[in-house]
């Protein structure tokens, strides 16, 4: 059975890398008694798979994770199970079987939605515009063999708002093809505005991840 | 859910590994710290990763919050780059689980591993805001304990520690914890505790004693300055290792450490008598827990941290009674569908050990470790180590048979009595065991078979026979090392160098008096911590220290004690008697052997404790 995995990651969750969220995962399904698949061959592993690696520091309630068990289970009640197992700030939200032949997270992923909450900077709807109405947006961008290349993001913001003095919502392209930041583009809203860009003076939120089909963008455990 | 933090995020977003300093793993303790009677904060002065791999740290952190009035935290190191900013901005080292300041404590105990963490305990007193020297510490500030193999020789760090507990933990930790309840509830000065301390046994406050030295350095006499301080200070063990408390849902870090497994003690002590090790004498008598309960154990512990890796640990594994029949039900039990590897480190390599290897599921058939310690059978025996050349080409033999082709040898070089010939033997054996694989028919040498030569530099310890022998000097340590370097035949043998730097200091401090501690200290003065760590390592920071405190490495490391010589650390009764380690060196210097305790008693004086193996029929 397959399983899409809907998870959040808070508090000082926040902290820990993808590669030992993974562990951890191993180790709650392990603990669980969650009966997930083993692959074959001399060294099995788990067989699982999280759609967007999340950068540390940033919290989210809107993760996903492919897991492929060993027999059918009701998702309500593993979902309980699972969360008496998880560390503190890792939890399991919900829990939907995936049809055998769907299309892995990480391969569906289109955008994702963020949050950033703002301390002291002060953003208004007329930097916004300012940064929008722009034709390109470009940055400098290490790619894979470090070599340093200029990109255009503006295609990958599909949406920005200030619901708020001090924060900012982000519909951003994410995944395999397009890939981008929220600190990339207050780096750009600052640097266009002639604003100082500050690392430290604000927080980002993953909110959800989505795919996109002919309605438009849907969350990844609407299948 | 959000708990409170002594670093805030921006520190701890732009520090290395911030999960380091969080105290939010799965099976934390959490207690309420106003309802304590007693705060022990428990140190590892070294990095997160490295004391969270500590099992020692893991047993004594259970042992003490089994306590309804005690809460004991962790402190480790902070790495470098935290201990700038914390340094930068005033901020207070912590304990990880209620994240108060280390100050706030009633106890800092020290766990002394290995020496050269000396100078992070200097550093972590400094860090919490606290006088380094004993002396120099206010009364609000905790009282500074430590224990652990180093402090069988405590005299380099006694003018740093409180106090010190020679033993294992379990022995008498309650009997300390319920005085100091009664004195705080009396509100004694620390003075008043630390006197009250003298009638516990296996408690060495060193205060309240005096040494003299004679003109030529040696100590005229260790003399205690005040009536209940006990002339001789007894190493407190526990007997019954069946039913003594055992962690049965360890800390389970949430970054990856050294070692990310559940661990299962067998025993303590060893029975094999190896006259460099210093773990050999001092943990003795041997005792061994029921296997029954270490089935037990087993099954708790992966069901209590969902880890995919159970260690059978103890000096020597091998040695186990039962176990056969632990590794048998162990694979049984997590074999196969429940994908738990078993590791089992620091065992013989004969039929049965290959045996269990092959059948364990998940080993990558990587490597198999030999610990001959020494090239020649004449040394071999020197050192008592009761392992022949047949037996390493043997098991090297089978091994390559059962389908591995990467063997690793452990050497020292350095050993009382060696000599070129013996180095070349470490060549040869090398060579031996190569040739040993092309013995193998031709069809089945997949690939070319490496063998790794690896050697470290013998450091002589307190409490061995070799505690009167003179250490080589480091140019002798380094002209051993070119000359087997010369000698091994690089093709299918790789050859691991170090610097021996870190030995000489090891031996320095490793049968030191107190006067080293003023070496320590001017050596952290100078910048010196993380001194395990190669990348940390200034031996100028040393050297200097030498210097500035007109002490000569030498007097500690080449020269050679007689037996009426006062060692520094006579006065700690570890039950091997001092009549026994130099009759052992005596046979190690006519090349004798001798037997293991299963084998026959040789009166070493650990029958004292009244059980183990000495009781064994």
């Amino acid at each position: 059975m397959l399983i899409r995995i809907k998870f959040a990651k808070k508090g000082t969750m926040k902290f820990i890398g993808h590669l030992d969220l993974i562990r951890n995962f191993q180790r709650v399904f392990k603990k669980s008694g969650f009966p997930i698949a083993y692959s074959e061959g001399f060294n099995p592993h788990q067989i699982m798979s999280i759609g967007a690696p999340l950068s540390v520091g940033v919290t989210s309630d809107g993760e996903y994770m492919d897991v492929k068990t060993t027999e059918n289970i009701d998702c309500l009640t593993y979902c309980d199970i699972l969360n008496r197992h998880t560390p503190t700030g890792l939890v399991i939200i919900s829990m939907t079987e995936l049809p055998d032949k769907a299309k892995s997270a990480m391969a569906l992923i289109d955008a994702a939605k963020y949050k950033v909450t703002l301390k002291h900077t002060v953003i208004t709807e007329k930097m916004i515009n300012k940064l929008m109405t722009m034709e390109e947006i470009m940055i400098h961008k290490k790619n894979k063999k470090n070599v340093m290349r200029e990109i255009n993001i503006k295609p990958g913001i599909f949406h920005m708002a200030l619901p708020e003095p001090h924060t900012l919502i982000l519909l951003l392209a994410t995944g395999s093809h397009m890939n981008i930041k929220p600190e990339v583009v207050l780096q750009s809203l600052c640097e266009v505005n002639d604003i100082p860009y500050d690392k430290y003076d604000y927080t980002v939120h993953r909110e959800e991840i989505y795919y996109k089909n002919d309605q438009g963008f849907m969350p990844l455990n609407h299948v | 859910m959000d708990k409170k933090l002594q670093l805030t995020d921006d520190i701890l977003l732009s520090v290395e590994k911030p999960a380091r300093y969080l105290g939010n793993e799965i099976n934390v303790i959490h207690k309420d710290t106003s309802a304590m009677a007693i705060r022990f904060a428990l140190c590892f002065p070294d990095v997160y990763e490295i004391g969270m791999s500590h099992v020692g740290l893991a047993i004594l952190y259970d042992f003490l919050n089994r306590r309804e009035d005690t809460y004991c935290e962790r402190v480790f190191s902070p790495w470098s780059d935290l201990e700038a900013i914390m340094r930068e901005k005033g901020l207070p080292l912590f304990a990880l689980e209620s994240q108060d300041p280390v100050k706030d404590f009633d106890f800092l105990g020290f766990t002394v591993q290995y020496e050269m963490s000396y100078t992070n305990i200097l550093n972590t007193l400094d860090l919490a805001g606290m006088a380094v020297y004993s002396k120099d510490r206010k009364e609000e500030d905790p009282i500074v304990c430590a224990g652990g193999p180093c402090t069988y020789n405590p005299e380099p760090l006694a003018d740093f520690i409180d106090f010190f507990y020679i033993g294992e933990g379990e022995a008498t930790l309650p009997v300390i914890l319920e005085l100091y309840k009664a004195h705080k509830a009396q509100e004694g000065t620390k003075d008043d505790f630390l006197v009250k301390l003298l009638d516990i046994d296996g408690i060495y406050v060193p205060k309240f004693y005096d040494v003299t030295y004679k003109d030529n350095g040696e100590i005229e006499a260790f003399t205690p300055n005040h009536p209940h301080a006990k002339p001789s200070i007894k190493k407190q063990v526990v007997m019954n290792m069946t039913d003594a408390p055992y962690p049965s849902k360890p800390l389970v870090p949430l970054i990856q450490t050294v070692h990310d497994r559940v661990v299962l003690e067998l025993f303590r002590g060893c029975s094999r008598g190896c006259r460099f090790c210093q773990a050999g004498m001092i943990y003795r008598p041997v005792r061994e827990k029921d296997v029954d309960v270490l089935k037990k154990q087993a099954k708790e512990l992966i069901q209590n941290t969902g880890h995919h890796e159970i260690s059978l640990i103890s000096l020597s594994s091998s040695d186990y009674s039962g176990l056969q029949e632990l590794t048998e039900y162990l694979i049984d039990e997590f074999g196969n569908d429940k994908h738990v590897n078993l590791s089992l480190p620091s065992l013989r390599i004969d039929q049965f050990s290959l045996d269990i290897m092959n059948k364990v599921q998940g080993v990558r058939k990587s490597s198999i470790t030999f610990a001959p310690e020494a090239g020649s059978q004449r040394l071999r025996d020197v050192i008592n180590k009761g392992l022949t050349e047949e037996d390493i080409l043997n098991g090297a033999g089978e091994a390559f048979q059962g389908g591995w082709t990467r063997v690793k040898l452990y050497f020292m070089l350095g050993l009382p009595t060696e000599t070129f010939d013996d180095i070349d033997a470490i060549a040869k054996l090398g060579q031996d065991i190569v040739e040993e694989y092309y013995k193998l028919p031709k069809e089945v040498r997949k690939r070319r078979p490496q063998i790794v030569l690896s050697t470290s530099f013998f450091v002589p310890k307190a409490f061995t026979p070799f505690q009167w022998s003179p250490q080589n000097p480091y140019e002798t340590f380094m002209e051993k090392q070119d000359h087997l370097n010369k000698k091994v035949n690089k093709k299918n043998i790789k050859y691991n160098c170090h610097d021996a730097k870190t030995s000489m200091l090891e031996g320095v401090i490793a049968r030191g008096d107190r006067r080293i501690g003023q070496v320590i200290y001017a050596a952290w003065k100078n910048g010196a911590t993380f001194d395990a760590w190669s990348e940390f390592f200034r031996f100028s920071h040393w050297d200097d220290a030498f210097n500035r405190t007109g002490i000569d490495p030498l007097f500690y490391t080449v020269r050679e004690r007689n037996y009426e010589e006062i060692l520094p650390w006579d006065f700690i009764d570890v039950g091997v008697t001092k009549a026994f380690l130099y009759q052992e060196l005596q046979r190690a210097n006519e090349g004798k052997v001798t037997p293991n305790c299963m084998d026959g008693c040789m009166n070493c004086g650990a029958k004292g404790f009244g059980g183990g193996i000495c009781y064994v029929d």
